[in-house]
């Protein structure tokens, strides 16, 4: 009683004070659990409205009474009560709410909000769930980890480039690819690939660049609704990454490396039993495999020596090499109670199947922060990036395993390599197993002969500074900069009988900049049981592009390759410029943490419209309600909300597609000459629109073990400027116009499940399912079917008007009324004289799982991916059975037939067919190609292992805070596909959409083993 | 300090802060040119000889003409399969690049009283070009068009009459005299020379007179006449042909005969290189010809063998295994068309002095223009010998083996076309439209059969290319309303001045058309 008693004294002397308003000055700093400064928590005086917020640093200074109790809340934090008890420097580490309800988003122009509160569905990806199966490139660590987000590696192998579509394509005109976005500012995710089906390469930008060390989240805002601030470009959706930033405190050291195998995974299926002739007779010459059975028997091979005459299965093998990748990155961070900085290196070491391709890359990051003064602080980011690459494959008709696929089965590795010999005149000169043809050439002289190399620079950073000037009101000014210069050359060393002008040597370099300006004012204020948050931006956008091409053929000799060594050069040169003017404005109302609604409004200005069409406005309304605030639901049923939104973005056209001019340049015999362009334009272009909207619901159950989250959208984009063919008697062979109607509905469901939970032991199981389809609902009024593009005079991927977009067209077997396959008068069966729909591309569905199981210091993960129905061609396959390849042409045993079929007239087919007649006919009708694309592998496992802090402790006197070391693989094994022999996920030509379709002889696919290392000091 | 920076700061604001005034000069493109000078258009239209030589010129009039044939198994027009990747180049090249040049010229320097020298010799060219689309489909979009609007399809006849009367006016303005402009260099026919292209427009409508001689022989006659008074070609010194630059890259016949290997030279043509005269084999034909063996060339000598002998045209699944040991073109001869002159690495025949000469040999036969039916054959022969560069006694021991001209007309005509035929090698594009006139000489079907996938019925040959896809797909309506689907649009529908198929040929090998 007494000592109670005595406790109260000093409380109420402290009261006292307080009455005599003896109030003292806090002060402290915030941080979260991983020792970095909070900034934005919110301080206030329990009981009061007297508060603060904290600095970017994480400091707060505040006046109060010494009894008072200090509240710290921060969204996504538990509130944490302090009494003050007459401390004047109280620090405090805010840990995060167990329910991931309070999670927080980054959103659109960088702001964390809530995830309760929005009205559209964003889903994160952390970075431990990207750069745990150490893939150096961030598109293919992304596959399969967001629902609704498909990723398909190009057939290029390493430094490759990926197609990443969200919620299906929505363009017919631009590649449909998301809009990227570091930390608040627009990062160029242009590539300088130029494959096509004749050759060019793969040669990845964008993502590509970015260190996935230096990310610590990456956001993914799915549709317009999300996207609806950053305007024109977001159409196709946004990747919203953040970087780590620095420490608040002390310094933390990071050390990450991987090493990794991959070796060659998947090809087509051959057949090991004919080799070299034709019509079953042995022709040492020939270029296909319609010869005898190969029994070993002797024969003398082209090279005019007695060899056995058998199949040579493991010329691919022998051809490629194990190709070894790594990656090395170190970083430090810390700060003090100013600011924070950040700095990281990294470099990694990328090599392909084939000798001499490789891909090098090293990145320099520097992020910091500083609070200058109560209300001025400053933040900036400075990046550097190299990348670096050489000998990529060329892609299409004219790669290495084109012609591996088609040569004669028993031709001998040994007997092509080295692929040359040295000629009288010194030259390296092909060695060739029949006459000299673009069509059967030797791979082993083509590795030799070809040779590019591009290097890309890259600087990308912005400055950052924030004016706070009360408590609700700041503004915030922010300069971002992205821009490089790439230069690539390539050629051919040696002469060959393709083409005369070899040796031949080109040259290019381009430049790319974009800057972009902006304000944001924004003011936050909460009431008694509202929240108020209203902001005003506007932004300046101007991007600027550059190129200057030399070619020059026809080099003297071999050895030298520069461009002052050829008898012809040619240059040219381009540049375009834009610039995009915006002011947005958007509000957010709360509702005691039961309904918020959203609302944002954008208008652009754009230098690339007519002036009369050129300002452009678009709105976005969203509506979030939490059905666990209103309601009492019963104890297992933790947490629920229905989210609902509209919203419109709008776009732009191209620089200069309006204006009507001609081209020069110089060409043959150094002479002038004038070009026309091929696009009528359109002087009343005006920009187009889409809208969208989707609904969706969060569900969580037992306390979070259970979490559904469900979306559906409506996305419709109208109105497009494209580029359409035209009827080329009018002079132009395409025009501009405004037209078309795409809709791409579908579901997004995320089930994420802990089954195990205990605290040695856990176990989650999360599911990815998105279903997606795209209707080209409105063409034009001429023009019913768009074509994107594909193979030469066979398959194209198309449109047509009214239907599902993607459609494979090509050809198919004539038939008669009863669906019978028609002979023709040679006994053959007949190819329709029209292309038709064979297939089409769009997937039923897409889904992935991901396990995670952690098990004392031991944790173990896996990624499941797959994708149901639609279709793709194998152009490889058929390639390889006009060659009498694949293993489809031994079906028979090669005997002569009669084709099972009426003629045309309806009378029997009494015409017999051999083996390769037959096959050399089914090898043009495309319909025999189409193969379901359904697949379902194991994308990634990796197994660690967390060193124990005692083991650690043993190893070294400064103790390393923490280590971990664990084995990765990836695609491993499929499940199923269908394909033969081939992939049906990383076997297109480029990131096209028409090249989706295709398997077209890419470079093979992989399985990769490694292993890496994380240690922090 | 405060207010100090959020002012400087809201001055910053200001000038980021945007106006648009800029705008349309920001989205003008800097590398590029609102008005080009006639020339620099005009030597990429005569350039245009080359444009896709494979895919529009070899792989079709080539073999139809029956000069070249096909060694490649897969490949679908040598069995007149239509391919629209291929020729259908051909019409998007016209119209989307050609014809817009060519309009340009004259829409840009009309009124320009110095210009008007070279747009008279870009609107000979221009109808030369007409003329090779027209034969190629029939009626196709004339009036109007390349100017940004769908316009109707113009007849054959219409576009013949047209041709004839812009030709004639043209050619009529010719020369004009040192006051113009000249080309120089960047005519790459005639370097300028207003003189030569007089001949050459007056030749042209010879030819294309000629073209019509079966359907309308009236104004055949008239402008036959009209064409020989205003003088045509005189010597080879006068030939239209465009080189190709040494240092160049070009679709033409030295990459199908030796670097792709997907052509060699025809067996009709080289058959008739021994069949028509008594002095045995065609002295021309080592100039023309060679085989290619281990990558060189080795002669029929060298390799022990009688006679240059090609490969039959219209191969399918039965293409011999060493149809690309037949006989190819001579790149290292001294015929200057396939080896060059160092500069020039080949060139491309538009019209041969020769053909002149058997134009107007049938001109006379017909009685159109005055002089010696035989005489201007024999000269015909003659003037292709000196070109290909054959010695005077060689080239006159072979026309010495010639008979004269005899027998009924169509006798005689056989005989002016088959010289005519063999004087225009490698000249496809003529070749294979004498035939569809004539019927001359004795081609062959596709060995193999016509394709069961081609639209030219089984047993005759194929009397045109259909209309690209482009066309069906998107001007369908402005078609001839009998050629409008892809089922009536075939490729045995003849074309105008066509009036007979070969299939109605004698037993004695002659026509009954040409002299209605």
């Amino acid at each position: 009683m007494i000592k109670k008693f005595l406790l109260i004294i000093p409380m109420l002397i402290l009261y006292a004070s307080g009455i005599m308003a003896q109030q003292k000055e806090v002060s402290g700093k915030v941080y979260n659990e991983s020792n970095e400064a909070m900034v934005g928590v919110t301080v206030v005086v329990k009981g009061t409205t007297t508060g603060t917020t904290t600095q970017v640093d994480g400091s707060y200074t505040i006046k109060v009474s010494p009894d008072a109790v200090l509240l710290f809340s921060f969204v996504g934090y538990n509130t944490q009560e302090i009494p003050v008890a007459g401390k004047t420097v109280i620090d405090v580490t805010l840990t995060s709410s167990v329910s991931s309800l309070e999670e927080v988003v980054v959103t659109a122009l960088g702001i964390k909000r809530e995830k309760k509160a929005l009205g559209y569905a964003v889903q994160d990806v952390k970075a431990e769930d990207l750069t745990s199966s150490g893939d150096a490139n961030i598109a293919n660590a992304l596959q399969s980890k967001v629902a609704g987000v498909v990723i398909n590696q190009s057939g290029a192998g390493v430094g490759g480039t990926s197609r990443i579509e969200i919620r299906g394509a929505s363009s017919l005109s631009d590649n449909n690819q998301p809009l990227i976005i570091v930390d608040g500012i627009p990062f160029n995710s242009s590539d300088a690939s130029n494959a096509g089906i004749w050759g060019g390469v793969e040669s990845a930008g964008g993502l590509s660049d970015i260190n996935p060390q230096d990310i610590e989240n990456i956001s993914v805002l799915k549709g317009p609704n999300a996207a609806a601030l950053y305007g024109s470009r977001a159409g196709n959706g946004v990747i919203l990454i953040t970087t780590k930033k620095g420490a608040s405190k002390g310094l933390n050291v990071n050390y990450n490396g991987n090493f990794a195998f991959s070796n060659l995974g998947y090809t087509l299926d051959l057949q090991e039993k004919y080799g070299q002739g034709s019509e079953g007779v042995y022709d040492k010459f020939g270029t296909a495999s319609w010869g005898p059975l190969m029994n070993g028997q002797m024969l003398e091979s082209w090279k005019g020596e007695e060899i056995p005459f058998s199949a040579q299965t493991g010329r691919i093998e022998d051809f490629v090499q194990t190709a070894y990748s790594q990656n090395h990155n170190i970083s430090l961070s810390g700060g003090n109670d100013k600011g924070s900085i950040r700095v990281s290196a990294s470099k990694s070491n990328e090599n392909g199947l084939y000798e001499g391709h490789k891909v090098d890359k090293t990145n320099l990051d520097l992020k910091a922060a500083y609070q200058v003064n109560s209300w001025l602080s400053v933040d900036a980011k400075a990046s550097y990036f190299n990348s670096k690459g050489e000998q990529r494959p060329e892609m299409g008709y004219y790669s290495f395993i084109s012609y591996f696929n088609t040569m004669p089965m028993n031709i001998r590795s040994a007997d092509l390599a080295p692929g040359y010999i040295i000629n009288q005149a010194g030259n390296h000169q092909e060695i060739l197993y029949t006459t000299a043809n673009a069509n059967y050439r030797n791979p082993y002289f083509m590795r030799e002969q070809i040779y590019n190399n591009d290097e890309r620079y890259r600087g990308f950073g912005y400055l950052g500074t924030n004016i706070q000037f009360t408590d609700a009101l700041k503004l915030r000014l922010k300069y971002g900069l992205d821009f490089y210069r790439e230069g690539l050359s390539n050629g051919y060393k040696y002469a060959d009988n393709v083409s005369s002008i070899r040796p031949d040597y080109n040259t290019e370099e381009r430049f790319f900049k974009e800057e972009n300006y902006e304000f944001l004012l924004s003011y936050n204020k909460d009431f008694e049981d509202l929240t108020l948050s209203v902001n005003m931006g506007g932004n300046r956008m101007y991007t600027q592009s550059q190129s200057l091409l030399s070619r020059s053929g026809k080099l003297p000799t071999e050895g030298y390759y520069f461009l002052g060594y050829g008898t012809n050069i040619t240059s040219a040169q381009a540049f375009s410029e834009q610039e995009v003017q915006s002011l947005y404005g958007f509000a957010q109302v709360g509702y005691k943490d039961m309904v918020y609604f959203d609302a944002t409004a954008r208008n652009d200005w754009s230098s690339t419209l007519p002036v009369e069409n050129n300002s452009y406005f678009y709105p976005s309304f969203g509506i979030s309600g939490l059905i666990s605030e209103m309601y009492d639901l019963p104890d297992w049923f933790t947490f629920a909300k229905v989210r609902g939104s509209w919203a419109q973005v709008g776009k732009a056209a191209d620089p200069y597609a309006i204006d009507e001019s001609f081209t020069i340049s110089t060409w043959n015999y150094n002479l002038l000459n004038g070009n026309v362009k091929s696009v009528l334009v359109n002087k009343d272009l005006k920009p187009e629109i889409s809208s969208s909207f989707e609904l969706g619901t969060d569900l969580r159950f037992l306390n979070n073990r259970i979490g559904l989250d469900f979306t559906y959208y409506n996305e419709n984009t109208t109105n497009q400027i494209l580029r359409v063919p035209t009827d080329q008697s009018t002079g132009y062979s395409e025009k501009l116009i405004n037209a078309g109607r795409i809709s791409n509905k579908g579901i997004e469901i995320m089930l994420n499940t802990t089954p195990v939970k205990k605290s040695d032991f856990t176990f989650e199981m999360n599911f990815n399912f998105a279903k997606n389809t795209t209707l080209l609902e409105d063409l034009d009024n001429d023009l019913k079917v768009y074509s994107f593009g594909g193979l030469n005079n066979s398959v194209d991927v198309i449109g047509i008007e009214g239907e599902k977009m993607g459609d494979i067209r090509g050809s198919v077997y004539k038939r008669d009324a009863s669906g019978r396959i028609i002979a023709g008068a040679d006994g053959l069966p007949m190819r329709q004289d029209s292309l038709v729909t064979i297939g089409n591309i769009q997937a039923d569905f897409t889904g992935s799982v991901l396990l995670k199981a952690t098990y004392k210091g031991f944790y173990v993960g896996a990624l499941i991916s797959m994708q149901q129905g639609g279709e793709i061609f194998s152009a490889t396959e058929a390639a390889a059975t006009s060659a009498g390849n694949s293993l489809r042409t031994t079906e028979n045993d090669r005997m002569s037939f009669f084709f099972d079929g009426p003629l045309e007239d309806g009378s029997l087919n009494t015409t017999m067919v051999t083996a390769q007649q037959y096959w050399t006919r089914v090898a043009s009708i495309n319909e025999e190609f189409i193969y379901d694309a359904s697949y379902m592998k194991l994308r990634e496992i990796t197994l660690g292992y967390n060193l124990p802090q005692k083991m650690l402790k043993k190893l070294n006197k400064e103790p390393i805070k923490s280590a971990r070391i664990a084995v990765f693989g990836r695609n491993l094994f499929y499940f199923y596909k269908h394909t033969p022999g081939t992939v049906p996920d990383a076997s297109a030509y480029s990131n096209s959409y028409a090249a989706q379709a295709f398997d077209f002889a890419p470079v093979p696919a992989t399985r990769t083993f490694g292993i890496s290392l994380d240690v922090a000091f | 300090m405060k207010k100090t920076t959020i002012y400087l700061f809201s001055l910053l604001l200001i000038l980021v802060a945007g106006c648009t005034k800029d705008f349309e000069k920001m989205n003008t493109d800097p590398n590029a040119v609102t008005k080009v000078e006639p020339a620099y258009f005009f030597s990429g239209m005569v350039q245009q000889v080359f444009a896709n030589y494979q895919r529009n010129v070899n792989l079709y009039p080539d073999f139809y003409s029956q000069y070249f044939a096909n060694t490649v198994q897969s490949f679908g027009s040598p069995r007149y399969e239509y391919v629209d990747g291929w020729i259908g180049n051909q019409w998007k090249e016209h119209y989307t690049e050609f014809l817009r040049k060519s309009n340009a010229i004259q829409d840009q320097y009309k009124d320009d009283a110095s210009f008007q020298e070279q747009l008279a010799i870009a609107e000979i060219f221009t109808c030369y070009w007409w003329s090779r689309m027209t034969d190629t489909y029939g009626d196709i979009p004339y009036f109007g068009a390349g100017l940004g609007e769908t316009v109707p399809y113009t007849s054959q006849e219409e576009i013949y009459k047209d041709l004839f009367a812009r030709l004639e006016a043209a050619v009529n303005k010719l020369p004009m005299g040192d006051n113009q402009v000249k080309y120089g260099q960047y005519d790459r026919i005639y370097n300028g020379d207003a003189a030569k292209w007089k001949k050459f427009g007056n030749s042209l409508r010879l030819r294309l007179a000629m073209r019509i001689s079966n359907i309308d022989p009236a104004t055949a006659a008239s402008v036959a006449q009209s064409a020989v008074s205003s003088g045509v070609m005189t010597s080879n010194d006068d030939v239209a042909k465009v080189p190709m630059w040494a240092s160049g890259w070009y679709d033409y016949l030295h990459q199908m005969l030796w670097n792709w290997d997907n052509a060699r030279v025809s067996k009709t043509f080289t058959n008739y290189l021994y069949s028509e005269s008594t002095a045995g084999e065609d002295p021309r034909a080592p100039y023309w010809l060679t085989y290619k063996r281990d990558g060189a060339a080795a002669t029929r000598e060298s390799l022990g063998l009688e006679e240059y002998v090609g490969l039959e045209n219209g191969y399918g699944t039965n293409m011999p295994s060493d149809a690309n040991d037949k006989a190819t073109i001579n790149l290292y001869g001294s015929y200057v068309d396939f080896s060059g002159n160092g500069a020039d690495a080949m060139y491309c025949p538009v019209m041969f002095y020769s053909e002149v000469l058997f134009l107007q040999a049938e001109a006379a036969l017909r009685g159109w223009v005055p002089g010696d039916a035989n005489a201007l054959y024999k000269a015909g022969i003659q003037a292709s010998m000196d070109y290909v560069g054959v010695d005077a006694s060689a080239a006159q021991q072979y026309i010495d083996g010639v008979a004269n001209l005899n027998g009924s007309d169509e006798a005689r005509l056989k005989k002016i076309i088959t010289q005519k035929w063999i004087a225009n090698f490698p000249n496809g594009v003529e070749g294979w439209a004498d035939f569809r006139r004539t019927d001359y000489p004795d081609l062959t079907l596709p060995i193999d059969g016509v394709s069961g996938n081609a639209s030219v019925a089984q047993g005759t040959f194929v009397k045109r290319v259909r209309y690209p896809n482009n066309q069906h797909d998107l001007n369908s309506s402005s078609m001839p309303a009998s050629l409008n689907t892809l089922d009536k649009d075939r490729m045995d529908v003849k074309v105008w001045w066509d009036v007979e198929g070969t299939e109605s040929k004698g037993a004695d090998g002659l026509m009954n058309s040409n002299f209605r």
